[in-house]
């Protein structure tokens, strides 16, 4: 295994020392900001490692600009669990999350999925190809607790002021047209160039309405079934900026002195 | 174009007959953004039922088409299932279709009045549905059947292996095929639309079935064609005085609500389905359009009827067209709901072992 080695990753805290039992090829990521929380997500990341049989890769997002120097403290949980689990910890820059993903992708070789818990590393993580990114939820169900969602979790907020404006927009727009219903038909019929006018309207209200429309079924929860719910993936970047590594090359050595025969003299 | 304009009549609207366009625009919507077309079948008649005349029912019903069409079709390229590609070339040959059909239809107005073109579209309605909407239910009860059998047709297959240049490649249709099989399914979208206002009762099938193109893609690429000649149309109608703005907004005031439910319909369903609800709705029309068409015969003097008769086909066709629209609603809305509670029984299932391990 080659030891991550990349400016924007800082070296494992605890180093190798922190590999605790076997050497497991396979591994989780989970990836997660420096705050108190992340322990939730470390402890969730280790318990699935072990259960498992997954090694377990911790890294921490520092915000930018905050020295990187000292070890981070390690709870009793984590101390627990890291008895179990193949556990690695590194930690990063937040600004520089997808080259500090991608140097452990490479040098840890087999990084099976991505574990998260925040919506932003999800978003950062989804636009690379390195593994598949899944985002831990709170749960109600154990205090504490955590579980992999089942779908994306990623909402924005309602639009809830602007499904009102263009609602108030489209009744307007039925307003000016029905107030003189009778006059807007004697021009609307026409013909000839005054067709400009009931076509001009209808992209009026098409685009008003429309958008309303749209904004309404969001706010009734009436969405599009997702096709993917993980952000699945091939590590084809990763692969892509592989490192190539020296071969040791086959030397052969001649003793010059072999056919010398030193006692004939 | 003024001898056009005095032989139609614009109707005065009452609260009911605003109401019954809102509720069948809404569906018709739902409809058109589940299968790509088919709001319009249920309009032109429904309109008529009202009493409206042919020529301005067909003409307020394609003005309020394209707007509805552009909606739809912009919801449905973001989940992937429009071809653009084949949409503008079937659409660029729909144009010229469109064309030949209002010529057609003005022709029957000018010689036969408006007995005589509502008689025609009826007609064309009760025709095109029988054949084409049984054809399309057959396969979609085959496909329910045994599950996966939703494969290119025979038809297709050898259109697609004849290479007569130009040669075109649909990359999200994932078909290659020659323009000279395209543009003829495109035309006969056109003529069909400018008759009964409903192209797609021949575009999909003709893409499904003579391209070779998936039921999703057929139907979401149908909503630009849709766009485009309703555009070609409306800007035809319009300069010839027929569109009755009044109609137009308070169906797309619906519409544009149902095609938004429909197109996000489509994302929780099987292919099947999109056959299953096309070909039952337009067999169920063709019924209610066959019904009308005695009254119009009458009208014509070639048949004698009591006005007892007539007003119970009348009353039986509006009954009947009434079912198709909730038979198609009930279909769609049911498939959503089904596939949405199998989409969270799924997500339970999931969930429930995760939580237990943890």
């Amino acid at each position: 295994m080659r030891q991550p080695n990349h400016p924007y990753l800082y070296p494992p805290l605890d180093g190798p020392d922190r590999v605790v039992s076997g050497d497991r090829s396979r591994r989780l990521l989970a990836v997660g900001f420096e705050c108190p929380a992340n322990t939730q997500l470390k402890s969730h990341a280790l318990e699935l490692g072990t259960r498992m049989g997954y090694g377990v890769v911790l890294l921490t997002l520092t915000p930018d600009g905050v020295p990187q120097a000292g070890a981070l403290p390690v709870t009793p949980i984590l101390a627990h669990a890291s008895a179990a689990a193949n556990c690695l910890e590194f930690r990063a820059p937040a600004r520089n999350i997808c080259a500090a993903v991608g140097e452990l992708s490479r040098s840890l070789k087999r990084i099976e999925l991505i574990l998260t818990d925040s919506d932003t590393i999800q978003e950062r993580l989804s636009e690379t190809e390195f593994a598949p990114v899944f985002h831990i939820i709170q749960t109600n169900l154990q205090p504490g607790g955590k579980r992999m969602s089942s779908a994306p979790t990623t909402q924005a907020a309602k639009p809830i002021g602007k499904t009102l404006v263009l609602g108030a927009l489209t009744a307007a727009l039925y307003a000016a047209v029905f107030w003189k219903a009778e006059a807007v038909m004697n021009l609307f019929t026409r013909g000839g160039i005054y067709a400009v006018l009931p076509l001009a309207t209808v992209f009026a209200v098409s685009f008003a309405h429309g958008a309303f429309a749209s904004n309404l079924w969001s706010l009734l929860g009436i969405q599009a079934k997702p096709t993917v719910e993980a952000h699945k993936s091939v590590s084809a970047g990763a692969r892509a900026t592989k490192t190539k590594s020296a071969r040791p090359r086959a030397r052969a050595y001649v003793n010059p002195f072999h056919n010398i025969d030193l006692k004939s003299k | 174009m003024h001898d056009l304009q005095q032989s139609i009549a614009f109707i005065d609207l009452s609260a009911i007959s605003v109401i019954f366009l809102f509720v069948v625009g809404f569906i018709g919507g739902l409809v058109s953004g589940f299968i790509g077309s088919g709001g319009a079948f249920v309009l032109t008649p429904g309109m008529m039922s009202l009493g409206v005349s042919g020529t301005v029912a067909v003409a307020s019903n394609m003005c309020h088409k394209f707007p509805k069409a552009m909606v739809g079709a912009f919801k449905r390229y973001k989940y992937g299932q429009v071809d653009i590609k084949l949409g503008l070339i079937m659409a660029a040959s729909a144009v010229v279709g469109v064309q030949a059909g209002i010529r057609i239809q003005n022709m029957v107005l000018e010689a036969w009045g408006q007995a005589g073109s509502n008689l025609y579209v009826s007609l064309s309605f009760v025709l095109v549905l029988v054949v084409v909407g049984g054809y399309v239910f057959y396969d979609a009860w085959k496909s329910r059947k045994s599950p996966g059998t939703d494969a290119v047709s025979s038809i297709a297959r050898r259109l697609q292996a004849i290479h007569l240049p130009p040669m075109i490649h649909f990359k999200r249709a994932n078909v290659r095929i020659s323009i000279w099989f395209t543009v003829p399914v495109g035309f006969a979208t056109g003529v069909l639309a400018a008759t009964i206002a409903v192209g797609g009762f021949i575009g999909v099938p003709g893409m499904i079935y003579v391209l070779g193109v998936s039921g999703f893609v057929a139907s979401a690429t149908e909503l630009v064609i849709a766009f485009v000649m309703g555009l070609g149309g409306s800007i035809n109608w319009a300069m010839h005085g027929m569109v009755d703005i009044r109609l137009t907004l308070i169906i797309l005031a619906g519409s544009l609500l149902g095609v938004q439910l429909g197109a996000i319909g489509t994302t929780y369903v099987k292919e099947h389905m999109i056959k299953s609800v096309m070909g039952t709705i337009m067999l169920i029309v063709a019924v209610s359009r066959a019904l009308a068409v005695p009254e119009y015969l009458n009208q014509l003097h070639v048949v004698a009827l009591n006005p007892s008769t007539i007003t119970w086909l009348k009353n039986t066709s509006f009954i009947s067209m009434c079912i198709a629209l909730l038979v198609g609603a009930f279909i769609i809305l049911g498939a959503m709901f089904k596939a949405r509670r199998e989409s969270m029984r799924l997500a339970r299932m999931q969930a429930v072992p995760a939580t237990a391990n943890s």
